[in-house]
């Protein structure tokens, strides 16, 4: 029985349950057909990284999580860089300007992003990060399963 | 990050409640015995080497995550960087920002290919993963040899630290005392006489209690005390949080406080009787005394009366600080005389300095850090934590793809409580405990004490000061067992005996651990000079070895061996000569760009992965759909 997703190409699957006979159908968008030849164990919202190898997984992960690297240092950076440093001003002030007790370059240049950065690990790992199946079954075309 | 305490002078507890530090030591090590027997019960696996060497393959959540953050917190963590944060005040958390991104890069960039290659290739070991990946064993003999060379320079420093810290805690402790007595008796005439007994003693308990866990139960035992060590870390962190925000009264007050202090003066001083004369015994590094014009400073070193050269101490400038040292710390049967006085390179009576970057420096006139040193940090620590053998190996031993996820996501909530909150607690620090300059690496000890005592629980000192050594021991057992296992599985099981039978390898695994951890006690006893420079060395060394060759080994098709042997010589041999201090050229580049080694170093393996792939044969086809189709 052909894999719906691999049979259109497309990336989009709407499942309808019992328009016709009582049986479960699925409308492809894009090519605009409908299709009954499915599994029924296997329906869901299907995307397009679904039908993702491990290893392109994998690398699509890695490529976000680079691209958060550079966005979180260069935040960092900036901000320190640009609000951080003494300057003859600060020795003058009687009082340094502080957020939640730290002082405003730290909450701003270092804290704010660390827990965006904590916040984005978490969906990172809850939500994006696809789980792959070690069982070695690398002719499952879905080649993994999505998590939780 | 390393660091090795010195050896204090001056014991931390008072005589009343010095039994503390004993009591919490032993607890604490029956603890982690207990443990590792426990684990060693639970045992799996039907391969000998698999479980001992990888556990299974079998590590849930909790135990990855923490053996993973336990790990790779080692005694710098809890010695060095709260010594550089008292030192050089808030810039302290621009300087370990990477670690915000250290979870998710060390264990999510490769994390999930690493586990699944190494499931494919059946390797235990990172360089067994690299030998199949490329199907070339020479990868394997030259990784293991590599990864031998390093991991045993790591594992002298922190044996080393791991002494020291202990030697520190016991010190005035009456039964530790005449146990060294007797140490010093036993050695006395020998070749060891010219070692100090109480560091003999504390690395002979501190070696066979390591030593001896992780040889009776392997990687399991070493995952489960490592859990242990994490939770003993958190607890204490979490514990000196309270207690230093309760006593400055609050986080603002703190910075308020901090914004005002200017670093203290390095001076050279001679002692003499307050009615003149040399005094009559030693006086300890550590004492508080007075210049002949009334300053408050503090010895930095003994100034011995037998051979009265002068010797560094730390002179307070600040008032605030001055009124916060007690009158009956001061020796007034005492006076400094000051030979020199040598105001820091950088901050020197500029307010504020310690809540801004740079930071103040002693020896920098640039301060302590600018804006490209701390890209190169960032970029040190997040990519440098991933490739580390050791924190690999572990990437190859959770069980399943959800396991990794959480694991991730509790290492980052970890890491960013703990080392957040460092900073945090050793600002404070720097407003409470003046004078602690003398010695940097003792403020970690040191506030605990001072913490306790003032919150009126001093018996709860004994657990903040289980943390450091928590940090050592965990990343100890961890070394250890990843030199044990190149030798084992890379060297004897793959070159010397490819056929030895189950008996012959638990044996040989065994003998090779006991081998590894004594030679590393020996080489403790008297360790090389500038050891705290090699550790950071090969720290650096490892990664620049190894990061760049897995990496692109496990996401590019086109990789081949040539490409691999290539890259990890390149990142080793930029590595040695970048530190090599008789070539000028490379310590001029470190200095003038600011940029740090590893960073050279990967650039340079990065070139020699991709030109020695691409001037060479592509992999064989087969290879390839095995590891990526």
């Amino acid at each position: 029985m052909p894999w719906p997703g691999l049979a259109c190409g497309t990336e989009y699957y709407l499942s309808i349950k019992g328009c016709v006979h009582s049986e479960m159908r699925f409308f492809c968008v894009v090519c605009g057909r409908w299709r009954i030849d499915f599994d029924p164990t296997r329906i869901r919202f299907m995307k397009k990284t679904h039908l993702e190898s491990p290893t392109e997984s994998s690398l699509r992960e890695t490529k976000l999580i680079l691209v958060a690297w550079i966005v979180l240092c260069g935040w960092t950076l900036a901000w320190t860089a640009t609000r951080g440093y003494w300057t003859e001003e600060i020795s003058q002030v009687t009082s340094i300007a502080t957020v939640l007790g730290m002082p405003s370059w730290v909450a701003w240049g270092i804290a704010f992003p660390w827990i965006v950065s904590t916040a984005f690990t978490t969906w990172f790992c809850l939500v994006y990060m696809r789980d792959d199946d070690f069982d070695e079954r690398r002719d499952d075309l879905a080649g993994g399963d999505e998590h939780e | 990050m390393n660091s090795v305490i010195s050896n204090g002078a001056i014991p931390l507890f008072a005589a009343g409640a010095s039994n503390v530090a004993l009591v919490s030591f032993c607890l604490y090590l029956g603890f982690v015995l207990l443990l590792a027997w426990i684990s060693s019960r639970s045992k799996s696996s039907s391969s000998f080497v698999g479980e001992y060497f990888l556990g299974g393959k079998s590590l849930g959540v909790w135990a990855f995550a923490l053996t993973f953050a336990a790990t790779a917190a080692s005694g710098g963590s809890f010695v060095g960087f709260p010594a550089y944060i008292y030192s050089h005040g808030w810039v302290l958390s621009f300087w370990i920002a990477g670690y915000m991104l250290v979870p998710l890069v060390a264990m999510g960039l490769f994390g999930k290919r690493l586990n699944r290659v190494g499931r494919q290739a059946d390797a235990l070991t990172i360089p067994e993963v690299l030998s199949k990946r490329f199907d070339e064993p020479l990868i394997g003999a030259l990784a293991s040899v590599l990864t031998v060379f390093f991991i045993f320079v790591y594992l002298i420093a922190q044996f080393k630290a791991g002494s020291k810290i202990l030697s520190s805690l016991l010190q005035g402790v009456t039964v530790y005392e005449s146990g060294v007595d007797v140490v010093a008796n036993v050695t006395s005439g020998t070749v060891l006489a010219s070692a100090e007994p109480g560091f003999l003693l504390c690395l002979s308990v501190f070696s066979i209690a390591v030593i001896g866990y992780v040889v009776y139960g392997g990687f399991r035992a070493v995952v489960w005390t490592d859990v242990m060590q994490g939770m003993v870390m958190f607890v204490g962190v979490f514990l000196m949080l309270i207690f230093a925000l309760q006593q400055v009264g609050g986080l603002k007050a703190a910075t308020e406080q901090l914004a005002e202090r200017v670093p203290p003066l390095v001076a050279t001083v001679g002692v003499e009787n307050s009615d003149g004369g040399l005094p009559a015994t030693e006086v300890r590094k550590g004492a508080w005394l007075r210049s002949s014009d009334g300053r408050v400073l503090r010895l930095a070193a003994s100034f011995d009366p037998d051979d009265p050269q002068p010797v560094r101490a730390i002179i307070l400038t600040n008032e605030a600080e001055v009124a916060q040292v007690d009158d009956s710390l001061i020796d007034t049967s005492l006076i400094a005389n000051i030979k020199t006085e040598t105001p820091y390179a950088h901050g020197a009576g500029r307010k504020g300095v310690y809540v801004t970057a740079p930071g103040p420096s002693e020896k920098n006139s640039s301060g302590f850090l600018g804006v490209v040193a701390a890209f190169s940090f960032f970029a040190f620590w997040t990519f440098s934590s991933a490739g580390q053998p050791s924190n690999m190996v572990r990437l190859m031993a959770f069980k399943d793809t959800k396991t990794l996820r959480r694991s991730i996501v509790t290492v980052a909530f970890y890491f960013s409580f703990i080392y957040f909150s460092l900073v945090v607690v050793f600002c404070i620090a720097k407003t409470l405990m003046p004078g602690g300059e003398y010695d940097a690496d003792r403020i970690m000890p040191d506030f605990a004490v001072f913490t306790t005592e003032r919150a009126g629980v001093p018996w709860l000192a004994g657990l903040l000061l289980a943390a450091p050594f928590a940090a050592v021991m965990s990343s100890v057992d961890s070394f250890l067992l990843l030199v044990s296992s190149s030798l084992v599985r890379d060297i004897y099981q793959r070159i010397i005996n490819p056929k030895a039978s189950e008996k012959q390898l638990k044996t040989v695994t065994y003998a090779g651990t006991i081998a590894i951890g004594v030679a590393a006690t020996v080489g403790t006893i008297f360790p090389p000079p500038y050891l705290q420079e090699l550790i950071v060395d090969a720290s650096a060394g490892l990664s620049s070895t190894f990061f760049i060759p897995i990496v692109i080994s496990l996401y590019w098709r086109r990789m081949n061996a040539t490409g691999a042997i290539l890259g990890m010589l390149g990142g080793f041999t930029s590595q040695v000569v970048l530190m090599n201090k008789s070539l000028g050229w490379g310590q001029l580049l470190l200095e003038q760009t600011g940029i740090q080694s590893f960073i050279w170093n990967v650039a340079v393996a990065i070139f020699f992965v991709v030109v020695g792939s691409l001037a060479t044969r592509p992999p064989d086809d087969k290879l390839v759909q095995r590891y990526f189709d």
